[in-house]
């Protein structure tokens, strides 16, 4: 009993760290020529966690990581915790199919969720500011989906460490 | 853990009427200011390792091109010759100015304080145009407070927090600004384009006088900026006689990506405003 709870305690702390480290990824300067190809990378890492560890991660986290990054960014409060929200519910309904797939599956299903969220990001600042989008908004869906093998290997690699730890 | 009862979606559904009574609470009202300061505190520590990567990309020029590098320099240095030549030209008109003062007996007043602030953060993409400042309710920033630097107009603060502030730049497609021709003084509004350095011009009749490479000023109406500060070049004008109104892009003068710091100005308006409001209050 204690050891199950220890575990679940640890692996809670490896995703927060994982989280801010992504938060930090996301807040980071890019040479001008790529600014608009940068994946987000917390969603990146929130599609993850929602996809291995549904009990840890679910909506309610990701809303509330959205919500943490609209404070910190001092964007309008509300935004990305629901694209964030958006993200969690798409995975946790059809995630548990994709987990078995291969590789390119899984990118495509992480593109899908990119270009969904990314959708309904334009469709908030559409309402609320009349933002015309481009066909160069997209291009970050893509590069996300392209980043998928490594955030999947990078994050496995920090889970399967911790599991032998915790044996 | 404990599985949660509610379905996913019914938990998305719940979170979605939050999320959408928080958007509109908090673009509507100052409700969540206290908030927003909160933010600025915990960034912090985010900002140590961005300062981190600003000085390993100074040192190793990782993050930034050469060639852009090389013509950012070769551009300063020529400017700096231009610059000194015509300071000397200020030098003397500024005499010649103080002499005829004096002669007058006016003292030359301080049309408007300045501060100067450094930048934290620069976000200019197709996502978002803004930067963030180290100044914020401590030196006394308020909430639409106009930000320009050497070469013009940069935009207007939008957010106000403990030490840190929201700059929100001229191209951000929230944000309009009233522009004048240089050439012919006529009168318009610009609206942001939402694309880094881009302006629009959306309410110019097709028949206007207007031309690639007019010179925008600020008008100085609605009292919020200053007449004359440089606001942008006409890059490109659209007719299409179908419409009501001319296409007109603008790029603006200040590129948000290669400025360090900004001036904030408190208008002199404002100052004889609060005079005037603490007159009233005795």
């Amino acid at each position: 009993m204690t050891t199950a709870k220890s575990y679940a305690v640890r692996s809670e702390v490896t995703i927060t760290v994982s989280l801010l480290i992504a938060v930090q990824l996301n807040l980071m300067s890019y040479p001008e020529s790529l600014q608009s190809m940068i994946p987000n990378w917390i969603l990146l890492v929130l599609i993850y966690w929602c996809l291995v560890a549904p009990h840890q991660v679910g909506v309610f986290a990701a809303w509330g990581t959205g919500l943490f990054v609209d404070i910190l960014n001092l964007t309008i409060l509300g935004q990305h915790a629901l694209i964030f929200a958006a993200a969690a519910v798409l995975v946790s309904m059809t995630g548990h199919k994709v987990l078995s797939c291969p590789l390119w599956v899984q990118s495509i299903f992480v593109l899908g969720i990119s270009i969904l969220t990314m959708a309904f990001q334009f469709w908030i600042n559409h309402l609320a500011f009349g933002y015309e989008f481009t066909a160069l908004d997209w291009q970050s869906g893509i590069v996300a989906a392209c980043m998928w093998p490594l955030v999947r290997y990078i994050l496995n690699k920090v889970r399967d460490r911790q599991d032998s730890r915790a044996d | 853990m404990t599985k949660t009862l509610i379905s996913p979606f019914y938990q998305f559904c719940l979170l979605l009427v939050l999320s959408v009574s928080l958007l509109i609470l908090d673009n509507k009202t100052e409700f969540f200011q206290p908030v927003k300061v909160i933010g600025t505190i915990i960034r912090q520590p985010f900002e140590l390792v961005l300062g981190i990567q600003a000085k390993i990309s100074v040192a190793t020029g990782l993050f930034e091109e050469k060639s852009e590098l090389l013509k950012r320099n070769r551009n300063l240095e020529q400017e700096m010759t231009a610059l000194h030549a015509r300071m000397r030209q200020y030098e003397a008109v500024k005499e010649e100015n103080e002499r005829l003062s004096r002669l007058l007996s006016t003292p030359i007043k301080n049309r408007s304080e300045l501060m100067l602030a450094n930048i934290v953060m620069t976000e200019d993409n197709l996502f978002n145009q803004r930067i963030i400042i180290d100044r914020g309710v401590e030196s006394g920033v308020y909430v639409g407070q106009p930000a320009v630097s050497d070469k013009g107009v940069i935009g207007q603060v939008a957010e106000v927090g403990f030490q840190r502030s929201v700059v929100m730049l001229l191209s951000h497609f929230s944000q309009g600004i009233p522009v004048q021709i240089a050439r012919n003084g006529q009168m318009m509004i610009g609206m942001g384009a939402g694309i880094p350095d881009r302006i629009n011009l959306p309410y110019l009749e097709l028949e206007a006088d207007i031309r690639v490479g007019d010179q925008l000023i600020t008008s100085g109406m609605g009292g919020r900026f200053h007449a004359g500060y440089h606001v942008g070049t006409v890059t490109e004008i659209l007719k299409d006689t179908t419409r009501p109104f001319l296409q007109v892009s603008v790029e603006t003068a200040v590129k948000a990506r290669y400025i360090k710091n900004v001036l904030l100005l408190w208008t002199s308006e404002d100052q004889d405003e609060e005079v005037q409001a603490e007159r009233s209050w005795r």
